[in-house]
């Protein structure tokens, strides 16, 4: 504010000072704004519900890539740990040993490392067992140890001192030592000497190896050498008591895939169908309204089944966790009846008389009379109010074998509502129920609610589970417009029944 | 069931108007097209030319009601809206900043109670008799509260400019009020 006073004169006579003005301004003004005004994008009108399914979108990226996936290793750590290691270990064109860091936060199942061309699965035991410590075993180290030897085609033997030793026929036979449990039930053609054969020529064969002495290293080392091997030998500690008849074969293939986050998170993501029957109910507050116009209102509406439908995009974080999005359609029926005092109905009766004359003749004669009845009519209304919604759910969920159990909870943003059927205002005057130019009854775009169900999931072939998902919903702002002087809200209860479609992956595998 | 306009807040008032209840709209045009009308004279040359602002300024408030964030005054939003289409209207007859020459080299020293008694419609006239520039310096800086340096941004000037057009918008007020107290004697 200038401190000159003739400006402070100047400035408070005039900035409140009105002058007349024209006539019929206020329609011109309203006619150019009708046809300037665009409907706005959709992204104006539901900023925050967009901005509230874009930052999930962006939650579940950031939790799926930093939190999830750094469980992990990455292909080119493991991949460098191995040759870390192997770096150390002798190593020959065909014939490699060595170890790996099999720690538990590193790998789990259904993992798979690389090391030169070949891929491997860690066993669900092997993992297990496996310290969590970095336990790097070095050849001396063999002793006490057992190695797990994936060997594509040329075992190794042991002789009866359980020592290594090289066999003529080493592409047939894996002869291991005699006690250890880890060995699968032989056919050996010395019977003396347990050996694990390959369960089949295609699939890699399992064979395990043991030293019992740091003597055997060299010999070992010796015939592995001689033995041409092209495998990788991996140490756990502690395996001695693992049985692996029961652990799930080691298989490799001749795949270069290294380990892929993808393969690692790929079956976490899945998606919902689902339609319900739904029973709503009508919650109305209004202090100091025309209580007569409420009782009458109460009387006249009654909300009938209502149904929904919709499908949700969901993904797994860890073994119980879910969160799902995705897009519904509600349908909310109610039935409207009103008495139409005053109603008149008019006929015309005709009366037709036939005579005869005195001269034969036959005539006709037409009597029209007008009959005007006034009473009162019962008219019935279908009233539907038609909503478009985004559902937004944190499920928790635990499997018991086929069975799998969760309840969800989350909000539901509705986006867009239309309103199809007719209602009486305070003046007692039949109006439509659709919000046109501020005339109608209820927003165009409601707010949001609360959701909660439990649901019971049943697994079915092919990925796919059967689902029933009983839920109730509780509505936090009104659907009314303020006009109108009250604030009505819908609640809302239901079954849904649906199916779930996972798609597949590494983790899918049970 | 519409309230009437006294009772009803800035919000429920910015509401009516969004979802498009030409009532409440028609009550918010009537509370501030007399202000606005004036704010819009002061600016044109003409009273056409100042219909033409203020109809343009109400469908602008109109279309874009929406974006108002509920920070601030409503009013002052409503204003800055006018004020922009009022200086839209200017700028398409190319504003002139020129300097009249002035016989009084020194600033008129007028004493209070001569510009006391002047109304309001006089003062209009006055300030409206102004040159372009003059006048849209001194209703930018005197009655809409800008400062020199947001002015400059406004019309694209020097501050310096819009300092020097004030003082001489200022003086040729009391110039032309001093001449009407001594026609009036």
């Amino acid at each position: 504010m200038s401190d000159n006073p003739f400006d402070r004169h100047i400035k408070n006579s005039l900035r409140d000072y009105k002058s007349p003005v024209p006539n019929g301004m206020f329609e011109k003004i309203m006619e150019e704004s009708t046809r300037l005004k665009k409907p706005l994008p959709f992204w104006q009108k539901n900023n925050f519900k967009l901005s509230a399914v874009l930052l999930t979108l962006f939650a579940i990226y950031l939790i799926n890539h930093f939190i999830v996936g750094s469980k992990f290793s990455n292909s080119s750590s493991v991949s460098k740990k191995i040759a870390n290691n192997f770096a150390n270990s002798k190593t020959d064109s065909g014939n490699v040993y060595g170890k790996i860091i099999s720690n538990q936060s590193e790998l789990s199942l259904g993992d798979s490392v690389q090391f030169t061309n070949k891929r491997e699965y860690v066993s669900q035991e092997a993992v297990s067992k496996a310290s969590s410590d970095d336990n790097f075993i070095t050849n001396k180290e063999i002793n006490k140890e057992i190695t797990i030897a994936i060997k594509k085609k040329m075992p190794l033997s042991f002789d009866s001192n359980d020592k290594v030793s090289s066999t003529k026929n080493l592409n047939k036979k894996v002869v291991t030592k005699k006690d250890s449990p880890f060995f699968l039930p032989s056919q050996s053609e010395k019977k003396n000497k347990p050996s694990i054969v390959s369960k089949s020529e295609d699939n890699a064969t399992l064979g395990l190896v043991t030293d019992s002495s740091s003597t055997s290293t060299d010999i070992k080392e010796k015939n592995w050498k001689s033995l041409g091997y092209q495998d990788i030998i991996r140490s756990f500690t502690q395996l001695e008591n693992t049985n692996l008849i029961n652990s799930k074969p080691l298989m490799q293939t001749n795949t270069t895939t290294t380990i892929s986050l993808k393969d690692i998170r790929k079956g976490q993501w899945f998606v919902e169908g689902y339609g319900s029957l739904d029973f709503n109910t009508k919650n109305i507050q209004a202090p100091g309204f025309n209580t007569d116009y409420l009782r009458m209102k109460d009387s006249s509406h009654q909300l009938t089944t209502g149904y929904s439908g919709g499908i949700k995009i969901g993904k797994r974080f860890g073994q119980y966790l879910a969160l799902k999005i995705g897009l519904q359609y509600k349908q909310i029926n109610e039935r409207f009846e009103y008495i139409s005092q005053n109603v008149s109905k008019s006929s015309s009766i005709i009366t037709t008389r036939t005579f005869l004359n005195d001269i034969g003749q036959t005539l006709s004669l037409q009597d029209t009379s007008y009959l005007s009845q006034l009473g009162y009519s019962v008219k019935k209304v279908n009233n539907s109010y038609k909503n478009i919604e985004i559902p937004l759910t944190v499920g928790y969920e635990k499997k018991y074998k086929k069975l799998t159990v969760g309840i969800n909870l989350g909000i539901i943003a509705n986006i867009q509502s239309y309103y199809k059927g007719q209602t009486f205002d305070t003046s007692y005057q039949i109006t439509s129920l659709g919000a046109k130019n501020g005339t109608g009854f209820y927003k165009s775009q409601s707010n949001l609610s609360l959701f909660g169900s439990a649901q019971l999931l049943y697994q079915l072939p092919h990925h796919i589970e059967l689902f029933t998902e009983p839920y109730l919903r509780i509505s936090i702002g009104n659907s009314s417009i303020s006009d109108i002087g009250y604030n009505q809200r819908f609640n809302g209860m239901g079954i849904s029944t649906g199916l779930r479609f996972s798609f597949p992956g590494k983790s899918n595998k049970k | 069931m519409i309230k009437p306009l006294y009772q009803l807040s800035e919000y429920e008032l910015i509401k009516g108007c969004l979802e498009g209840n030409q009532n409440i709209q028609r009550m918010l045009f009537e509370q501030f097209a007399g202000k606005f009308m004036t704010m819009c004279l002061r600016y044109a040359v003409d009273s056409m030319e100042a219909e033409d602002m203020l109809q343009e300024g109400f469908v602008r408030i109109f279309t874009h009601l929406h974006q108002f964030k509920f920070e601030g005054s409503f009013e002052g939003w409503m204003r800055r809206i006018i004020v922009n289409v009022c200086l839209k209207h200017l700028q398409k007859r190319k504003l002139q900043f020129k300097e009249i020459s002035d016989e009084h080299a020194n600033e008129v020293q007028i004493a209070p109670y001569t510009y006391s008694s002047i109304g309001e419609d006089e003062l209009m006239k006055l300030i409206s008799r102004l040159p372009d520039g003059y006048r849209t310096v001194f209703n930018l800086n005197v009655i809409e509260g800008y400062s020199h340096e947001e002015i400059a941004v406004l019309l694209g000037i020097q501050a310096s400019t819009s300092r020097s057009q004030l003082v001489k918008a200022r003086k040729m007020l009391q110039n032309q009020i001093i001449h009407l107290e001594k026609i009036a004697v």
